[in-house]
């Protein structure tokens, strides 16, 4: 549950007081948990060409909540989900995160700055870059052209990476392309095909923002 | 009553035929002030005589000669004399009577007078079509006969604004205020220039005519604008016509396919050089129907480009489907071996595509308004074009079939749909197209082998602005920015109109990168 | 921090590359100096006029599919419009060489022949200071990076990808060679820039300044390639190639796309600058036809013959293809086109990876059994 919580919102619920700060240092945003509602989709909307895909959507999850979202094809899963991580902008209604983070005002990195993550339908991996890289990207760090162009591992953060790896047994495959992890048929056994599956999570779990669909 | 009027002028016509002109009148014409002489060639209109008609245009001929204080006609080897029209000695050392531009002018006018007098309408059309312009105000009696004579409407309707442009120079205020009233219902720029020096203070004392003439230059003004602008449109929806044409294959293959061919622009070029091919032939085997090449042309072009068409589909397209960045670059290098291919079967020079005889001239619409019957044929040409493409698409199992596969291709072969050979077919069918459009494009415009290179983005603009997939946006779009770029060039030139065009819709694919008729979606990632 | 960051520049490349690196500037700083001046013409091993500015010609084109690379190779924007930037800085640089002819121009008027053609009577204003090499040098840089900022800003702020945007790339560079043939424009219409004499006072057909000409082409290419080097091999390098592999992964991660394609855009417009720039004393001449959309799409089969995605490749690329074409042009002109349209065709059916994918393979497969 509790590791679930720091998937979903990026957030130790330990550490849940009413005032919490999400995002890299240097740009960073307040989350408001006043209310104890870190999640508040108020009468969303969303149609394609005539189309209903959200019909007045009203969802509240409170802070350390765990909730699953089921529902037959069409019935507009994703479409919420593109809505919380600002994929698809909403006809009407509102979308906060926290009592004072308006989600649809915001771009996909942003969201994904103030603490909210999520998964594709289909694997993707950076499928050039090695394991450790695919890790090293998806770490929640300053992630803006200007630190990037000068940035440097530090030793914690390498560590960090490397226990993930350890974690997800793919120690050993740290400096190969994940691109060969991601096909069965380039690599011997299910350990590795497994294993591609776990490097995506695991870059999610680094990261500490996870979504599903 | 009319009729017995005719018959009157015609009798005295007749009478008059036989009576000699006054010799010291005719001799006015060998004058040497110039002035003397246009006041003699007025005299001799006036009395609208069939004889004076001879001798003025034996004058502008320049067969008028001065001997021994005699005026005479000289033509080859025989003299007349001009008063009575009889043959004569020929005279020693005749002089040459001089006709300088002032006198042709004028000599131009009074002819044109006299032959309104003829028996045939056409004649008599003809020549009140050439009395629109600058008649001098010494016509009018003679304009005033006519038009009381006059039976026919066109040529009536003609001669009142020639008379009332006679009257302009009238001394009397109020038959020139008569006449401007006329005029105001032209709408030919000449009548309009003709009002000009009435609306200056200076040339013009009268208030009246002057308020007169400045509300009917200002009333002209606005036809012509009118026509300018119908003109704007009609050129805008021709080459609306021409971008659909070149984009409408483009269309199928990028709009329906995906695969985005920069050879095919070169397709049309295929097109165009058909047309040439099958015009050669006709010259050289069928040279009576020459004027029938082009529907010859049809089939040809089409079959031409789509074969071109196929083999790039089967040799290299095939392989590249998905990979959008490698196709364009395959596809350029085909672009340049077409062209270079052009260049060494058919030349570099551009070679000559002549518009079959019924689509030379046109419909004039308005006085300044010509729709010239190549450009109509062309936009009737888009239509049957776009039409064939509807009903390809969407009426045939081919076009259900092509549909299909572009929309989930797994799916699609899964019924039994032969995948493969229905996008070979599609690419032929679009490049068939682009050949049709070459074919018009031929009649338009050069035949080269860069000619294509020209289209290539102008074509893409259309399909991106009318939204990938779409035929009805592509027509829009093509109308669009063909209208567009017309209006544009009107007020900023050719150049700038077509910067601007481009810019626009560099801006237009930021603001709507989906183009005009997308459809919004959830994009499956 | 200044020291570690010179220590990772220095670290971007490994011993055998900066062998070789140090090798090609003691030939083409060296070598061709010696071989041209010192060496008479009848030797066998003198290097003739001809050779210098060829291979000065290619070393500008080199930059630029270095320039090409970058955006297309590790962030995946084929851009159709390249030739805009290159020919920016060409006639940025050209201006001032304009200026320098002074009144040795057949009208012997201080303005340029063409604006004395147009009957001008004074330097539109944005020829001020053309005069100075400083302010063009300056020119030369931003001009290029603010069309390509404005530019890229607006593109990729819409998200406008791939084959899209190609397209509007070539409808800009079209739509710019359109306002370059003008007259009114202002940079000599058709016929462009040409008839040089001299930089800085010197006579520009010097062989002196056509050595100087090299050695500075030479010396751009090679920090392009330190700097292009060490650009992929920072984390921005990886962001980049993230991008290209998976755009949408990239930005719910928490990266802002926008921002790191628009700098790879700009830097790549203004080396392209910097290279045309190069490219103009040594030619002699610009026109607007640098800027056909036939000119920008070539840049990129220089790339794709070399490899794109490799550093090395695009200068193989840009050279293999130029000098096939001066060969081709002279033996077989009417051939040339069909040369470059098969390999066109044929690198991107069979070559995906390039010359330098080639000779891996090659190596690869040879490996095992040596």
């Amino acid at each position: 549950m509790r590791e679930f919580l720091r998937k979903v919102v990026g957030i130790d619920p330990e550490k849940c007081a009413p005032e919490y700060r999400v995002g890299y240092p240097g740009k960073q945003r307040t989350l408001d948990l006043s209310h104890n509602v870190i999640l508040y989709l108020d009468d969303i909307s969303v149609s394609f060409d005539g189309f209903k895909a959200l019909n007045k959507l009203t969802l509240a999850i409170d802070a350390g909540e765990l909730r699953c979202i089921i529902g037959p094809n069409g019935a507009g899963k994703t479409t919420m989900m593109d809505v919380i991580t600002g994929k698809t902008r909403p006809d009407s209604g509102t979308a906060f995160f926290g009592q004072s983070i308006d989600l649809t005002r915001l771009s996909e990195p942003e969201i994904a700055h103030a603490g909210i993550g999520r998964k594709f339908q289909k694997p993707t991996i950076f499928q050039q870059h090695s394991v450790f890289e695919n890790l090293e990207l998806a770490m929640k760090t300053d992630k803006r052209v200007r630190r990037s162009l000068l940035a440097r591992l530090r030793d914690e953060e390498r560590d960090r990476v490397a226990d993930t790896l350890r974690q997800i047994r793919l120690d050993t495959e740290a400096e190969r392309p994940a691109g060969l992890l991601a096909r069965p048929e380039a690599v011997a056994g299910n350990r590795h095909a497994a294993g591609a599956g776990a490097a995506a999570s695991a870059a999610r779990r680094t990261g500490r923002r996870h979504d599903r669909r | 009553m009319t009729k017995l009027f005719t018959l009157f002028l015609l009798c005295t016509c007749c009478l008059s035929a036989h009576a000699a002109l006054d010799p010291g009148q005719v001799l006015q014409l060998a004058n040497e002030d110039s002035s003397v002489k246009v006041a003699a060639i007025q005299k001799m209109t006036e009395a609208a005589d069939p004889d004076a008609a001879r001798v003025l245009k034996a004058m502008a001929d320049g067969q008028l000669f001065l001997s021994a204080n005699k005026v005479v006609v000289i033509d080859g080897d025989k003299a007349f004399d001009a008063s009575t029209g009889e043959p004569i000695k020929m005279p020693g050392n005749p002089d040459s009577i001089t006709v300088n531009n002032r006198i042709r002018g004028e000599l131009a006018n009074a002819l044109a007078a006299l032959s309104l007098f003829d028996k045939d309408v056409g004649v008599r059309l003809a020549s009140a079509q050439e009395l629109q312009t600058r008649v001098s105000p010494d016509l009018v009696p003679v304009l005033a006969r006519a038009l009381a004579k006059e039976t026919d409407n066109a040529v009536k309707a003609l001669l009142k604004m020639a008379h009332a442009q006679a009257n302009l120079g009238n001394a009397d205020p109020a038959a020139r205020l008569a006449a401007v009233r006329v005029l105001s219902g032209s709408s030919s720029p000449n009548i309009r220039s003709a009002l000009l020096p009435l609306t200056d203070k200076a040339k013009e004392p009268d208030n009246k005519v002057r308020y007169g003439a400045i509300s009917a230059v200002k009333a002209i003004d606005g036809r012509l604008e009118l026509t300018e602008n119908l003109a704007r449109v009609f050129s805008g929806l021709s080459l609306g016509s021409i971008l659909l044409l070149a984009a409408l294959g483009l269309a199928i293959t990028y709009g329906v396919m995906g695969v985005i061919n920069m050879a095919h622009g070169e397709l049309l070029m295929v097109g165009a050089y058909s047309a040439y091919a099958v015009q050669s032939i006709f010259r050289n085997y069928f040279p009576n129907a020459i004027d029938w090449y082009l529907p010859a042309a049809i089939p040809v072009a089409f079959f031409a480009a789509a074969l071109v068409g196929v083999v790039m589909e089967r040799t290299v397209i095939r392989w590249l489907y998905g990979r959008a960045l490698e196709t364009l670059l395959a596809t350029w290098g085909l672009s340049l071996v077409l062209i270079q291919a052009a260049r060494i079967v058919f030349g570099a020079q551009n070679v000559e595509v002549s518009n079959p005889s019924w689509m030379s001239g046109g419909i004039e619409l308005m006085p300044n308004l010509l729709l010239p019957w190549n450009r109509l044929v062309i936009i009737g040409f888009a239509l049957f074009v776009l039409l064939l493409v509807w009903v390809l698409m969407n009426k045939t199992r081919l076009g259900m079939f092509v549909r299909a596969v572009t929309q989930n291709r797994a799916m699609a072969g899964c019924v039994g749909v032969p995948t493969s050979r229905i996008d070979t077919m599609a690419f032929g069918l679009g490049a068939g197209i682009a050949g049709l459009g070459g074919l018009a494009l031929s009649q338009i415009s050069n035949v080269g082998p860069d000619m294509g290179q020209g289209y290539i983005v102008d074509s893409f603009m259309v399909v991106v602005v009318g939204g990938v997939g779409q035929l009805a946006g592509a027509v829009w779009a093509a109308l669009g920015l063909g209208i567009f770029t017309k209006l544009l060039e009107g007020w900023a030139g050719a150049v700038i109109a077509k910067i601007a065009v481009l810019v626009f819709i560099i801006v237009f694919i930021q603001k709507r990168p989906q183009g005009i008729f997308a459809l919004k979606g959830r994009v499956i990632e | 921090m200044e020291k570690s960051f010179t220590l990772r520049v220095l670290k971007s490349l490994n011993r055998k590359s900066w062998l070789a690196l140090g090798l090609f500037l003691a030939v083409t700083l060296v070598v061709v100096p010696v071989l041209h001046l010192l060496v008479p013409p009848e030797n066998a091993f003198h290097v003739s006029a001809y050779a210098i500015t060829l291979f000065g010609k290619i070393m500008c084109y080199a930059i630029v599919a270095i320039a090409m690379d970058l955006i297309w190779g590790y962030g995946g924007i084929l851009s159709l419009g390249h030739g805009l930037f290159f020919a920016l800085g060409g006639y940025a640089f050209g201006m001032y060489l304009m200026r320098q002819i002074g009144r040795d121009g057949s009208y012997q008027s201080d303005l340029p022949d063409f604006m004395v053609f147009l009957d001008w009577k004074k330097l539109p204003w944005y020829w001020s200071g053309s005069d100075s090499l400083w302010w063009v040098a300056f020119l030369v840089i931003v001009v290029p990076a603010i069309v390509a900022f404005i530019f890229g800003y607006f593109a990729f702020r819409s998200r406008i990808k791939g084959v899209y945007f190609s397209i509007i790339t070539q409808a800009l560079t079209y739509a710019a060679m359109l306002l370059f043939f003008r007259n009114e424009t202002g940079f000599g219409g058709n016929n462009g820039f040409t008839d040089f004499k001299r930089i800085l006072g010197y006579s520009i057909t010097s062989p002196d300044m056509r050595l100087v000409l090299f050695g500075l082409t030479a010396l751009m290419l090679a920090a392009t390639l330190v700097f292009a080097r060490w650009l992929v091999t920072s984390k921005f390098g990886r962001v980049l190639t993230a991008i290209r592999d998976a755009e949408s992964r990239v930005m719910f991660i928490g990266y802002n796309p926008l921002w790191y394609k628009l700098f790879a855009w700009v830097i790549s417009a203004i080396l392209c600058g910097i290279a045309g720039a190069l490219y103009v004393p040594q030619v002699g001449i610009i026109n607007p036809s640098e800027m056909s959309p036939a000119n920008s799409i070539e840049i990129a089969i220089w790339v794709a013959v070399g490899g794109r995605g490799t550093l090395i490749g695009p200068v193989i690329g840009a050279s293999v293809v130029n000098l096939a074409k001066s060969w081709f042009t002279v033996s077989f002109p009417e051939y040339w086109l069909f040369f470059l349209g098969l390999l066109f065709i044929l690198v991107t059916l069979l070559l995906p990876h390039g010359l330098v994918g080639l000779w891996k393979t090659l190596r690869q497969s040879r490996g095992p059994r040596t």
